[in-house]
């Protein structure tokens, strides 16, 4: 009767299973079958490796047809095996996942289906070790078995909280790829009131004087774009700043740090068309507007790319964007600019304060000199090595800009990175980067498919190539190991865009 | 005793379910169930820019025949940095390089935004094929003319040897003074591996056209010099 009774309660866990394995069996199966058809690709992508991988597919399926047989016949299923062998399969499938982050890298659909019919094999092989070897019953097996689930279960439970926090509290650190503009715009926006050299960010986040629906006839004109939108530099020297009062007309600057072209539009959309602007200027970084996802342009498989892709599993940022903070932490012997974010400097306490401001060979640098080569090298690579992948989602962006935009002028303003303006840093870039590269490419590409497009541009480059250098041989226009403008570069860049927009009227 | 019948027939029709997956997955293994070029030619459409570029590269190995239908798909996935398959992508290239030379060559020609992976791509597949890329190269020159087709001389010396026997008889057969300073000029770039062109440089540095001579009398130094 006890017998009878334990049957019956396992009964329900037992069916359970019997679906899991049907549906690793139906798994394993299909990636034999797309191993084989795929062989020859497979073979000249991934070479013999190619041959593992068919042979561990053509094994998984019968292993998992076999799991599948064993526990159907099974009349008399007890609870605890059955949990057990529950556990088991749930443990193989967390480690499958945590491999394919580390190994499996970019996502793609044939490769995952791959590697799940594998995995569904290994973990179908797991469930039989478990069923009908006498290891299983061994208390050194049970104590690993406990110490992995745990290990496992606590990892899936930590990338879920850590998703929850990010969607109730929107924070920079815990930003994903692939997320939309407005979440993003939100996640990297300033508080309302966060003080940046003295100056407090307006009620939408912008650093900026309050933005206010102006007075019909008035005209205004909207800055959208990122951190150099946002400024590493006193309010009164930032370059929108400078080419208002060049200019006598009011400019809005709606920037947000961290940001990219889908934002762009969003915020056209969101904060600048609304109020009526008389003309908008987009500025484009071309050291990383270029490279971006459109969550418009609809990847295929978001879900699975949610969890499968490194990039979106914070579990796998997290640690990696901790760990680079804390490296520059301490490799930031000198003070940075962050640390005097919040002083109000007046003209007077400026030159004591932020002596760079106007001398920039006494500037303390920002970045390690490792991690600023670094970054400009990846830079480098994306943009003057070839095309990025996203450049056609950045022309449908601008053109939509346009669309919405309507009689409202459109103009975009092009800002270069420092590797195209400074020549010692080019000529590390270059040594780093270890392949022949095209310094001046983004402007060409970008200059090109403008004029075709009729949209008007300022490209900078020339404007800040043409700076006299100081006695070190640099032009210094931006600041110390930091990619964004100083002083320098911002009253340069201001002045061109006053220029330029005199000439648009 | 029913309930055991039934339990054994069961059992059985399950064995036979796990023997009949084995043996399917046996017969496809062993009656080579690879995807035919129709199918791999039907992914060339797909959205999924990886599926398009697995397509392009199985289809090299399988027909390659379909060179000029491939190639556009080849030289995108030489440009795409996220999809990883840009070794892949170069290796099937010179694969698929002797049926669509004169493509590759319309390509080196008419993009002038070719990043610089793919001109490395593209002028590595034609040094692949030998004196026929060169032999392409000039009929291009020839046709399109220098204004156009002038920038073909830098990949016809990195060609370099392949280059050579058709380079000498271009110079010797064409009558057009301009090219034939092309064709001397290039010569001279190639430099020491270029001697076997000496005859019809010697020959050419006759010519009455003074640009033919300064070019061949350059050239035949450079060559002279550098062995």
């Amino acid at each position: 009767v006890a017998d009878s009774n334990r049957t019956s309660r396992a009964r329900p866990a037992h069916w359970l299973l019997l679906i899991a394995l049907a549906l690793a069996t139906a798994v394993a199966a299909r990636a034999a079958w797309l191993a084989l058809t795929h062989r020859v690709a497979l073979v000249l992508v991934l070479g013999p490796l190619a041959w593992l991988l068919l042979a561990s597919c053509i094994a998984a399926a019968p292993i998992a047809a076999w799991s599948l047989v064993d526990a159907a016949r099974d009349r008399s299923p007890d609870s605890r095996a059955t949990w057990r062998s529950t556990r088991v399969v749930f443990t193989v499938l967390v480690i499958g996942w945590l491999a394919f982050l580390v190994w499996v890298q970019p996502f793609q659909l044939l490769w995952f289906e791959i590697a799940a019919g594998i995995a569904a094999g290994l973990a179908c092989a797991s469930v039989l070790a478990v069923r009908c070897s006498r290891l299983a019953s061994s208390r050194a097996f049970r104590v690993a078995e406990i110490s992995l689930i745990s290990l496992c279960a606590s990892l899936v439970l930590a990338e879920l909280g850590l998703r929850a926090l990010a969607a109730l509290h929107p924070m920079p650190i815990l930003a994903r790829a692939g997320e939309g503009p407005r979440r993003t715009i939100e996640r990297f926006r300033c508080a309302p009131g966060t003080l940046r050299f003295g100056f407090a960010c307006n009620a939408r986040g912008f650093y900026d004087e309050e933005l206010h629906p102006l007075p019909a006839g008035e005209r205004w004109i909207a800055s959208i774009g990122d951190s150099f939108s946002l400024g590493a530099v006193p309010h009164a020297l930032h370059y929108t700043t400078v080419a208002e009062r060049e200019l006598g007309i009011p400019i809005d600057n709606i920037g947000v740090a961290g940001i990219g072209p889908p934002e762009y539009l969003s915020l056209l959309l969101d904060e600048a068309l609304p109020r009526g602007p008389s003309a908008v200027v987009i500025a484009l970084f071309v050291g990383n507007d270029l490279v971006f996802e459109s969550p418009a342009a609809g990847r295929p498989h978001p879900w699975l790319r949610s969890w499968l892709e490194r990039e979106r599993v914070l579990l796998a940022t997290l640690p990696r964007r901790l760990s680079r903070l804390a490296g520059e932490r301490e490799a930031a012997q000198e003070l940075a600019h962050g640390e005097v974010l919040g002083a109000a400097p007046d003209a007077a306490a400026r030159g004591q304060a932020l002596p760079w401001l106007d001398d920039p060979l006494r500037e303390p640098p920002s970045l390690s000199s490792e991690a600023f080569l670094r970054l400009e090298t990846a830079r480098a690579l994306d943009v003057c090595a070839g095309d990025p992948p996203a450049l056609p989602e950045l022309f449908a962006l601008l053109r939509e800009a346009r669309r919405v935009a309507g009689a409202t002028p459109l103009h975009v303003l092009l800002i270069p990175d420092e590797f195209q303006v400074e020549d010692e840093l080019w000529a590390a870039v270059q040594r780093r980067a270890g392949r022949p590269l095209e310094r001046d490419r983004p402007q060409r590409v970008l200059g090109a498919w403008l004029d075709r497009e009729g949209i008007a541009y300022l490209d900078l480059l020339p404007r800040l190539r043409a700076v006299t250098p100081l006695s070190d041989g640099r032009r210094h226009v931006y600041h110390l190991q930091d990619t964004h403008f100083n002083a320098r570069g911002n009253r340069i860049a201001g002045e061109a865009l006053a220029e330029f927009l005199a000439g648009q009227r | 005793m029913r309930g055991d019948t039934t339990m054994r027939r069961r059992n059985r029709a399950l064995e036979r379910f796990a023997r009949l997956v084995g043996a399917t997955l046996l017969a496809l293994a062993s009656a080579g169930c690879a995807r035919s070029a129709e199918r791999w030619g039907a992914d060339l459409d797909s959205d999924d820019p990886f599926v398009r570029a697995l397509a392009a590269i199985a289809l090299c190995e399988v027909a390659p025949e379909r060179g000029p239908r491939i190639l556009p798909v080849l030289l995108e996935t030489v440009d795409r940095t996220d999809l990883e398959l840009q070794p892949q992508a170069r290796a099937a290239l010179a694969r698929v390089a002797p049926h669509c030379l004169e493509n590759l060559v319309r390509e080196l020609i008419a993009n002038e935004f070719m990043t610089l992976d793919r001109r490395a791509a593209v002028v590595g597949a034609l040094a692949s094929t030998g004196e026929q890329g060169a032999d392409v190269l000039l009929a291009a020159v020839r046709g399109t003319g220098l204004a156009r087709a002038g920038g073909l001389a830098q990949v016809l010396a990195a060609l370099g040897l392949p280059s050579v026997r058709p380079l000498a008889e271009f110079l010797a057969s064409e009558r057009d003074p301009e090219l034939q300073a092309f064709a001397a000029r290039t010569l001279g770039a190639i430099g020491p591996r270029a001697g076997a062109a000496m005859p019809a440089l010697r020959a050419a540095s006759t010519s009455s056209d003074p640009s033919v001579h300064a070019a061949a009398q350059e050239a035949l130094q450079r060559i002279a010099v550098e062995r």
